[in-house]
């Protein structure tokens, strides 16, 4: 075992941190009040090879492994969860299945330009009654002619009003369940594609989440994703390794509370002396240091493991659950310790709190995740 | 020992429900969103009495036990926290200064126009003085016939509407015996109400800055002697956490409503999810923590119409109410999943609002200071 990271990793923590404080932190408050897309510093993120971190240069992307994607939005995310997820959503869940799914030629078409960041992609699982129990699709894909004519409802879709690209799982078989479902790359702009609305949400108000209906929406036939009926399985592994995604902007925000509650508690004085040199704080600190170290850690070893190629869907499943309560907790630890201030929108800590709550329930819900770790357990 | 309520609470409390379901409910989602409560309701609220709650019949108000004034509170908070927060600190820290420690004169000249709706506020929290509220550095220096107020609070919940400022601030430089407390009325020369704070949460009720230039408080408005405002400031706050504790509990009460309402309607696996059991048990912990908590505020509220001492039971209640608060608005959020999240249902806002019961009138730091403070000195340390 070690611990240590290469210099090309560190060489992108760098870059990443240096990036996030002079482009995102300034703006971070302001896009949350507004709901404001960051357009343009997410082509700047494409420009410097962010959107398609682990996909190979030869389809667009920086050729780097997934331990150096999950440091970059680690660090991104420590500026702006919002940013975070929007670039975790267009490589683990865009990206990663026409990588692992596609044909050269729908590499060529659709990859590419994802992961060169020219164009943004969106990941189309949840329906209004297909959440947690995502093998639920009303969605389907019927034959016509060679292609396939698409109808249905998506909810709560991440990059969904500003996407090119849509990863979309339909039914093909209704009789047969999960294993009746499909996989299909879809051109967002195509006929009978629309956003129905956009959710106004407690955090992440940067990151846009839609709902997309689709409308008699017609593909050709090489817009099936890998084989016919394998678009569960699909979806599934698509997730594994968002959830390590996930949880690196989960550690981002659980980072970036530690940061601002030791900032803070070394500056403000109370009963005589600055509120660091009190137990009650000192803890606090130890103990949202302890969680997120640990869930570091397991997102790392996640990361790690795919990189090597191995089956990962346990320790992505501990990974974002770790992360994800670690932020939750951090976050909500670093308003306790601002207190008063901590509520009001002048200091950046309640937005890290309502940021972080989205993290224990997108990408699977930390009883999802419960449940993929003890069946693994179990088996 | 008897649980029950008496039949009067009951229907009080029902009165109450119905009325914060009929009236305000409706406006919760806007006042949230504009960050002010709505003005025909503060009219009404007034018209109802609720800003008399607690003060006694001969002043104008409705004379409510502590007991029954907390469960008002909590059916105002399962709609909404932020008016409930108005009418508790106007019932309890903006006015229990003047009616426990006043003179005659200012109980006879403020109380009835309190009871009648003219609201008050309570101004101890400067921009360095939190926790450490001994710490704070308004002053008042003494001038003819009275005296001249100068210095800076935060954090004034009700100052945006508030007829009446309860100011805390130093008439020596003798620590916490250096402290004495005053009553200003709005239109006081010098009192300068600052912007309503933009906040995470309970946006429904106002926070707001207040500055003090040489601010001319006459004599007659000082809250008893000189030197014992610190005092008077502490003993509020004792009863001021009962009230936030029955806050928390009307928040936690509404986050269980809403949590079991659609865990019955949501389905998934083919079945309503109230099926599953991780969301049973979830459901099943917020009913046993909240019951515990609301029989730690009971006890709270019960100690202080008995007339005993209450500060350790009221620090243990709020503590108590407002961590488990937490948990309940976290829980039902959860059960919500994506839909949670948005701003579409309730329990979103209940969370955000939820969050600042563990701050405001003592942190739950604080709280675990005082409830140290008195075990360890029934170990005579």
């Amino acid at each position: 075992m070690k611990f240590d990271l290469s210099s090309e990793q560190e060489l992108i923590r760098k870059t990443a941190r240096e990036f996030a404080e002079k482009e995102i932190t300034p703006h971070a408050a302001r896009w949350d009040q507004n709901e404001e897309f960051p357009a343009e510093t997410v082509k700047k993120l494409g420009e410097l090879g962010f959107m398609g971190i682990a996909v190979p240069e030869q389809w667009g992307g920086a050729g780097m492994d997934n331990l150096s994607y999950i440091l970059a939005v680690e660090e991104i995310s420590r500026a702006c969860g919002s940013v975070g997820v929007i670039m975790s959503v267009n490589n683990s869940l865009a990206c990663w299945p026409l990588q692992a799914f596609g044909t050269d030629a729908q590499k060529e078409e659709w990859l590419e330009p994802l992961a060169s960041g020219q164009k943004l992609g969106a990941y189309c699982l949840s329906e209004p009654q297909a959440g947690t129990d995502a093998a639920a699709q009303k969605t389907t894909a019927n034959p016509d002619g060679d292609g396939w004519v698409l109808n249905g409802t998506k909810n709560f879709i991440t990059n969904g009003a500003h996407a090119d690209t849509f990863i979309v799982f339909a039914m093909t078989d209704l009789t047969k369940g999960h294993k009746g479902i499909s996989a299909f790359v879809v051109d967002a702009h195509a006929p009978g594609v629309a956003v129905a609305h956009t959710e106004h949400k407690m955090g992440i108000r940067a990151s846009d989440t839609a709902q997309i209906t689709l409308d008699d929406v017609k593909l050709r036939g090489d817009q099936l994703l890998g084989e016919i009926k394998d678009g569960f399985k699909i979806a599934m592994q698509t997730l594994d390794g968002g959830r390590i995604g996930i949880a690196a902007k989960a550690l981002g925000i659980a980072q970036a509370s530690i940061d601002h509650s030791i900032a803070y508690a070394k500056e403000r004085s109370q009963f005589g002396r600055p509120i660091a040199q009190f137990q009650a704080i000192q803890f606090k600190i130890a103990e949202m240091t302890l969680r997120t170290e640990a869930a570091r850690l397991l997102t790392y070893r996640a990361a790690a493991v795919k990189d090597q190629g191995r089956r990962h869907s346990n320790e992505s499943a501990l990974a974002k659950l770790a992360a994800s309560t670690a932020s939750v907790y951090c976050s909500e630890e670093a308003v306790q310790i601002f207190g008063g201030n901590g509520y009001s929108k002048e200091y950046p800590v309640e937005k890290l709190m309502r940021d972080a709550k989205i993290c224990d329930i997108y990408e699977g819900t930390n009883e999802v995740q419960k449940m993929v770790i003890s069946a693994t357990a179990l088996a | 020992m008897d649980f029950e309520l008496r039949e009067d609470q009951e229907l009080f409390a029902k009165g109450v429900r119905d009325f914060a379901r009929g009236e305000i409910q409706p406006l919760c989602a806007k006042m949230d969103r504009e960050g002010i409560i709505d003005g025909e309701l503060l009219e009404k609220i007034k018209q109802q009495g609720f800003f008399g709650l607690s003060f006694p019949e001969h002043y104008g108000g409705v004379g409510l036990d502590t007991h029954t004034y907390g469960l008002v509170v909590r059916e105002l908070a399962r709609v909404d926290a932020g008016v409930a927060i108005m009418i508790a600190v106007h019932n309890s820290v903006g006015s229990y200064p003047v009616m426990q420690y006043g003179s005659d004169a200012l109980k006879e000249k403020y109380l009835p126009k309190m009871a009648d709706g003219q609201i008050a506020s309570f101004c101890v929290t400067e921009p360095g003085a939190g926790s450490d509220a001994a710490g704070l550095t308004s002053r008042a220096e003494r001038v003819d016939g009275g005296y001249r107020v100068t210095g800076e609070k935060i954090w004034v919940t009700n100052g945006h509407h508030a007829d009446f400022f309860v100011v805390m601030a130093r008439t020596s430089d003798d620590g916490h015996k250096g402290i004495s407390s005053f009553l200003l009325e709005r239109d006081t020369e010098g009192l300068q109400i600052g912007a309503k704070e933009d906040k995470m949460g309970l946006r429904s009720s106002d926070a707001i800055s207040l500055v003090m230039a040489d601010a001319f408080v006459p004599e007659e408005n000082r809250i008893g002697p000189e030197g014992i405002g610190f005092k008077i400031a502490m003993s509020a706050l004792d009863g001021g956490r009962i009230g936030v504790a029955y806050q928390a509990l009307g928040l936690a009460q509404a986050c269980l409503d809403v949590g079991a309402r659609y865990a019955l309607e949501r389905e998934q696996f083919g079945k309503p999810i109230a099926r599953l059991q991780a969301v049973q048990w979830h459901l099943a912990e917020m009913a046993t923590e909240l019951e515990m908590a609301h029989l730690l505020a009971d006890k709270a509220a019960w100690l202080k119409d008995q007339g005993k001492p209450y500060g350790k039971q009221a620090a243990m209640a709020k503590l108590a109410c407002t961590e488990m608060a937490g948990r309940c608005a976290d829980k039902a959020l959860q059960i919500h999943g994506g839909f949670g999240y948005s701003k579409d249902y309730d329990v979103e806002r209940y969370y955000r609002d939820v969050r600042v019961t563990r701050i405001y009138e003592g942190t739950s730091e604080i709280q675990k200071l005082v409830i140290a403070r008195n075990v360890l000195d029934e170990f005579g340390g």
